[in-house]
Parts: structure tokens; sequence; C-alpha cells
């Protein structure tokens, strides 16, 4: 009892059941465990990063569905995890001193109502397939770029809302992963433009 | 061939377990089947679930839970079919590997054989 307790606290609740499942019918080997929670983690974390893009022609819409609600979820808990960080780090700053309310107020609001609405709406709308293809790749295209839009602008609001040491550092490391940024931005881009010839099939 | 179309080695030998198993392919006999087909390498059940996680995102296999079992501690399967492009993609690979071994010189052909 024991040790299922532990697998199933360490494996992905969306895969507990069967994995745990398949497991248990192999007498729980050792030589199994290991492997399964690495794969499993492998997997989950792969589909998180890169949802259905490169899947689009053949998946099925279940597939797809279940595919985009799970990459809107992570990105979602993602957009409050950094939310939650860049309201601290403001309240902090003007916490010793006469802070008008709306320095605070209004950057989260900013985030709020400009990123996370727009956020899942264009993810949705970058995994839905319509009909036409033509008009997939143009909305694919514009997801994308409108992500990388709000992204760049997000972590500049982040960013300058350090204090200056910091500011510096965090300057030198945006220059840093400078061209890691721009091969997954061009990776984004080369993979949306087989949209068209993808939805073909 | 537009792209996400292929399937590698592996993913061959996964896509054929499933369509040899038909009705009864979840996790355990999938593995089973492979091993067998693999043989005399050893293949990990980890292995096998990131493949069918892959093949499920290319749309090449589609899963669904079936009802819990008690010799599974009243846990469920996850069932496995090969789609239409999974089969096309399995088709592909084969005839690439049948050309490439009519290509082969017939002395070398009998001596692999």
């Amino acid at each position: 009892m024991g040790l299922k307790w532990i697998i199933r606290a360490l494996l992905p609740s969306e895969v507990q059941e069967h994995i745990l499942g398949d497991l248990e019918e192999r007498g729980f080997r050792s030589s199994d465990v290991a492997p399964v929670i690495g794969a499993a983690w492998a997997s989950y974390f792969h589909r998180e990063w890169l949802g259905p893009i490169p899947n689009l022609a053949h998946a099925s819409v279940e597939v797809l569905n279940a595919r985009t609600q799970q990459l809107i979820r992570s990105r979602r808990a993602a957009f409050l995890f950094y939310t939650g960080a860049y309201a601290s780090v403001v309240i902090v700053r003007h916490l010793h001193m006469p802070v008008n309310p709306l320095v605070v107020f209004l950057p989260i609001q900013f985030l709020f109502r400009g990123g996370a609405p727009v956020e899942p709406t264009f993810l949705q709308t970058l995994f839905t397939r319509p009909p036409d293809p033509m008009e997939c790749y143009r909305a694919a295209l514009k997801a994308s770029a409108a992500t990388f839009f709000m992204s760049g602008i997000s972590g500049l609001v982040l960013a300058s809302s350090f204090p200056n040491p910091l500011r510096g550092y965090l300057t030198l490391a945006g220059f840093a992963l400078l061209p890691a940024i721009v091969y997954r931005a061009r990776r984004r881009f080369r993979e949306l433009s087989f949209l068209p010839e993808l939805t073909k099939t | 061939m537009a792209r996400g179309d292929t399937c590698g080695q592996f993913e061959q030998l996964v896509l054929t377990a499933i369509l040899t198993l038909v009705e009864d392919a979840y996790g355990v006999t999938i593995h089973r089947k492979v091993e067998e087909l693999s043989a005399p390498k050893s293949i990990t059940l980890g292995a096998i679930y990131v493949t069918l996680d892959r093949l499920e995102d290319k749309g090449f296999v589609s899963s669904w839970l079936s009802d819990p079992t008690p010799e599974r501690g009243g846990r469920a399967k996850r069932c496995y079919k090969v789609e239409t492009a999974g089969e096309s993609a399995l088709r592909e690979s084969m005839l690439a590997a049948q050309r490439m071994w009519n290509a082969v010189p017939k002395r070398w052909r009998k001596a692999w054989a």
C-alpha cells in the first residue's frame, strides 16, 4: 500500500490511473518503476511545452481539444505565478515610501486584463482547426505574433519594476537569452509555415 | 510527404504491436509484443509510454480508458487503436524498407539472409 501511494504521488495526475494499473498487472517490478515515472514526466512536460502544434495535420478533434485545454491550464498557471511574482516585487519596492495605490494596482491590472484573456483565446484560435486552411494559417500567424508581443511587453514591464542593480542583471540575462528566444521564435514560425500544407490532408 | 507523416523505427514497432493486438492493445500487452518483435533487445515500459504519447500527438493512434478490472486493482486500462494516418505512415515505412531491400545487391542479400 505504501509503495503504491508513493508511486501515485510521483506520477502526473493525468496518467496515474492507467500507469498504476499497468504496474500492478506486472507486479510492481522495481525495474519498471523508475523508467516509467521518468517517462511519464518527460512526456507530460513535452506536451505542456509543445502542445499540439506539430500535430495539427492528423490529430483528432478530441486529441486537439485535450491538448489545447492542457496547454491553456499550464499557461494560466504560469501567468498567475508570474503576476504574483510581479505583484510581490512591486509591493515590496513601495513598502517603505508613500505610494499612490494606482502605481501598484495599474500594472497588475494591465497584466491581468491585457494578458490573461488574450492568451487562452489566442491559444484556442491557434490550436482549433478552422475549416479553411488559409484562415487557419492566418489565425496561427496572428496568434503567434500576439503571443510574442505580449510576452515581450510583459517582460519589459516586469524588468522595469526591479530596483536598479537587479534591472542591470536582468537586462544582461535578457541579452544572454536572446539567441535562444530568437531560435525558439524562428522554430515556431517555421512550424506554423507548414500549416497550409498540413491542413490539405 | 508532409512533415509529421513519418515514423521512426521504434514507432513502427509500437504501431505494428497495436495493429497485431487489435482490441487488446494497452500498455502491458503492447510492451510484451514490442519486446517480442525487437528480441533480443529489452525495452522498458517507460519507453512504450513516451512513444504512445508521441504517436497520439502525431494523430497516428487514439486512446480511450476502458472499464476498471479487478486484476489491475480496480483501475482502468488505456487502450489504443491505430488511426488511418498511422496506417499510412506504417505502410510508407514498410514500402521504404522494401525498396531499400530491393536495392541491395543480390549477393549481399544472400549473405544477410
